[in-house]
C-alpha cells in the first residue's frame, strides 16, 4: 500500500454513514424482542402486521426514531459512537 | 474518441478518489475511460467514478465478517475433491513434480524442502537464444560426481589401487572431460597414493602406496565416487526446454541462492518451489507472494476455483511474523496467543499445566476460548454494542 493511503482513516469514513449488517441484524432483533415482549412502538402500526415485531423493528429503524446507540470499537481502540436517532443510514 | 479535455478531468478525479479506491482499480478504471470509442462529457465522468466508488464500497467485505474461517472452508471444501495422489509428470523428460492434495499439504505445512525440489532458470537476453550456450550452462548446474561418469570401479586388493572405467558416452552427455575427472581426484584428500592416467583407454587408476587396511580401501572407493566434479549441491539434473522462442533451463532439485549468482541467469524471472529457499534469498514478502501463488497453481491445476482473496489469508497468517510458518501445531495453531484455543487444538492438559506455572493470562479475545467458556463471540451480531437511553 502506498504512503499517502492510511487504511485506518478510510476504514473509518467508508463506514461513517452507514449500518455494518451485523449491526442492522443485531439493532433489528434487540428491537423485535422488546416489542415482543410487550413494549410499545414508536411508530404507527395500524399499516402493518402487529404479530409481525420484526418488520415493525426494521420499519423503526427505517425512519429513525430508535433511541439507541451503537458503540464502534475499531481495532486501533478507537471507539466511535453511532446514534440511529434521526440518522440518515 | 475522448477528448484531451476530458482526459485531464479523468486525471483530476482519479487524484481525488485515490483517498477511497485503491490505486490499482483506478488505473483500471481511468484506462477503460481513455479507450472509449465516444467522447463523454464531465457529468458522465462524475457519475462514473460515483458508481465506481458505490460499488467499490457495496463489495468491501464487512467489519464482523469471520473471514479465516470463511476461507478456511472455501479451501478446505474443494480439497475434498481433489485426487489423494496425483504425482502430476509435467511431461518435461523425466523431471516429475508434486502437485495436487500432497503439495497443497506441503505448502501449508511449510516443509523445508519438498519432495520434488525444482527450479526453472530463464537466461538473460543475450544467451537466451542460443541453444548451445543454454546447455553449457545447464551442463554446468547439474551436481556430477564421479560415480556418474564411471562404467566400472574395480579393486586391485593385490597392488591396493583402484581402476575406474570412464564411460565416454556419459561424459560426453555430462559435459565433463578427462581432465576434469582427474582434477577432481587430484582436489580429494586421500591419503599417500599415487595417480596413473589412461586417456585413450579411459582409465584411471589410484595406487595407495601406504596402506594395509582392505576396509579403508573399500571405504576410499565410496569417497571417490561421490568426489564432486562440477555444478551445484542439490541439482541433481537439469533441462533445457524451449519456451516460447527462448530455451529455459528446468532442474530437479533447487539451490536458489547460488543460482542467482550466476551472471548468465535472469534473477527477476527465476523460479523455484521451494518456499523457504526465496524467504532466505528474497525475504519475506517473496515468500509470501510465493505461497499464493503456488497454493492457486495447485488449485487450478485441478481445476478448482477459489478466491484469490481465500489464498491471501492463508499466506498472510503462514508469514505474518516474518518467518513462513506451517499452519497446524508448530505454527499458527501452536502459537495461538491464547491458552485455552491452544489447549482446545492438542495435548489439553499440557498447555493448561503451561499456563498455569507461568502464570498466563487468557484475555479471551478469540473465538475459540469464548464458546468454551459459553460466552458470545465476538463476531458477526456478537461484534455489535448496543446501548440505549431513553429520553423525554
Amino acid at each position: 500500500m502506498s504512503g499517502e493511503f492510511n487504511f485506518n482513516e478510510v476504514f473509518a469514513k467508508a463506514w461513517k454513514n452507514r449500518l455494518i449488517k451485523y449491526e442492522r441484524a443485531r439493532v433489528i432483533g434487540a428491537r423485535a424482542l422488546q416489542l415482543a415482549l410487550g413494549a410499545p412502538p414508536f411508530i404507527d402500526v395500524s399499516k402493518l402486521n402487529k404479530d409481525d415485531v420484526f418488520s415493525i423493528a426494521e420499519a423503526e429503524l427505517e425512519s429513525g426514531v430508535l433511541p439507541i446507540t451503537i458503540r464502534r470499537v475499531y481495532p486501533n481502540g478507537k471507539i466511535e459512537l453511532v446514534s440511529l436517532k434521526n440518522n440518515e443510514l | 474518441m475522448v477528448s484531451d479535455q476530458i482526459k485531464e478531468y479523468v486525471s483530476k478525479k482519479v487524484e481525488e478518489y485515490k483517498e477511497v479506491i485503491p490505486e490499482n482499480k483506478l488505473g483500471e478504471l481511468q484506462s477503460a475511460i481513455m479507450s472509449l470509442e465516444i467522447d463523454i462529457t464531465p457529468e458522465e465522468v462524475d457519475r462514473i467514478f460515483e458508481l465506481a466508488k458505490e460499488e467499490y464500497l457495496k463489495s468491501l467485505v464487512q467489519p464482523g465478517e469471520p473471514v479465516g474461517i470463511v476461507a478456511a472452508q472455501s479451501i478446505g471444501e474443494p480439497g475434498t475433491q481433489m485426487t489423494l495422489r496425483t504425482f502430476h509428470f509435467a511431461g518435461v523428460r523425466e523431471l516429475n513434480v508434486t502437485l495436487g492434495l500432497p503439495r497443497l499439504i506441503e505448502i501449508v505445512d511449510a516443509r523445508k524442502t519438498p519432495s520434488t525440489p525444482m527450479m526453472k532458470i530463464y537466461l538473460k537476453e543475450e544467451y537466451k537464444n542460443n541453444v548451445e550456450k543454454v546447455l553449457e550452462i545447464a551442463r554446468r548446474l547439474e551436481y556430477t560426481k564421479v560415480q556418474n561418469v564411471v562404467s566400472s570401479i574395480d579393486i586391485d586388493l593385490a597392488n591396493f589401487a583402484l581402476i575406474l572405467t570412464l564411460d565416454p558416452d556419459m561424459m560426453r552427455d555430462k559435459g565433463v572431460s578427462f581432465s576434469d575427472v582427474v582434477s577432481a581426484l587430484k582436489k580429494l584428500k586421500l591419503p599417500e597414493h599415487e595417480i596413473e592416467e589412461s586417456e585413450e583407454e579411459n582409465r584411471i587408476t589410484i595406487t595407495f602406496t601406504n596402506l594395509s587396511d582392505i576396509m579403508t580401501l573399500f571405504k576410499l572407493r565410496e569417497k571417490v565416487l561421490n568426489a564432486k566434479i562440477k555444478g551445484l549441491k542439490g541439482i541433481k539434473r537439469a533441462i533445457v526446454r524451449k519456451e516460447g522462442d527462448e530455451y529455459v533451463i528446468y532442474t530437479d532439485g533447487s539451490d536458489l541462492a547460488a543460482v542467482v549468482e550466476l551472471p548468465e541467469v535472469d534473477t527477476t524471472r527465476i523460479w523455484t518451489n521451494n518456499i523457504f529457499e526465496i524467504q532466505k534469498v528474497l525475504g519475506i514478502e517473496a515468500a509470501r507472494a510465493h505461497i499464493v501463488r503456488e497454493i492457486k497453481r495447485v488449485l487450478d491445476e485441478q481445476g478448482l476455483d477459489v478466491d484469490y482473496r481465500h489464498i491471501l489469508i492463508v499466506a498472510d497468517m503462514m508469514t505474518r511474523d516474518g518467518t513462513v510458518k506451517q499452519v497446524g501445531r508448530h505454527g499458527v495453531t501452536g502459537e495461538k496467543e491464547s491458552i485455552l484455543a491452544r489447549a482446545a487444538f492438542e495435548v489439553t492438559v499440557k498447555h493448561l499445566l503451561e499456563a498455569a506455572i507461568h502464570a498466563e493470562k487468557e484475555e479471551f479475545v478469540g473465538v475459540v476460548e469464548n464458546i468454551i467458556i459459553g460466552q458470545p463471540i465476538r463476531l458477526g451480531t456478537g461484534m455489535v454494542e448496543l446501548t440505549m437511553r431513553l429520553t423525554r
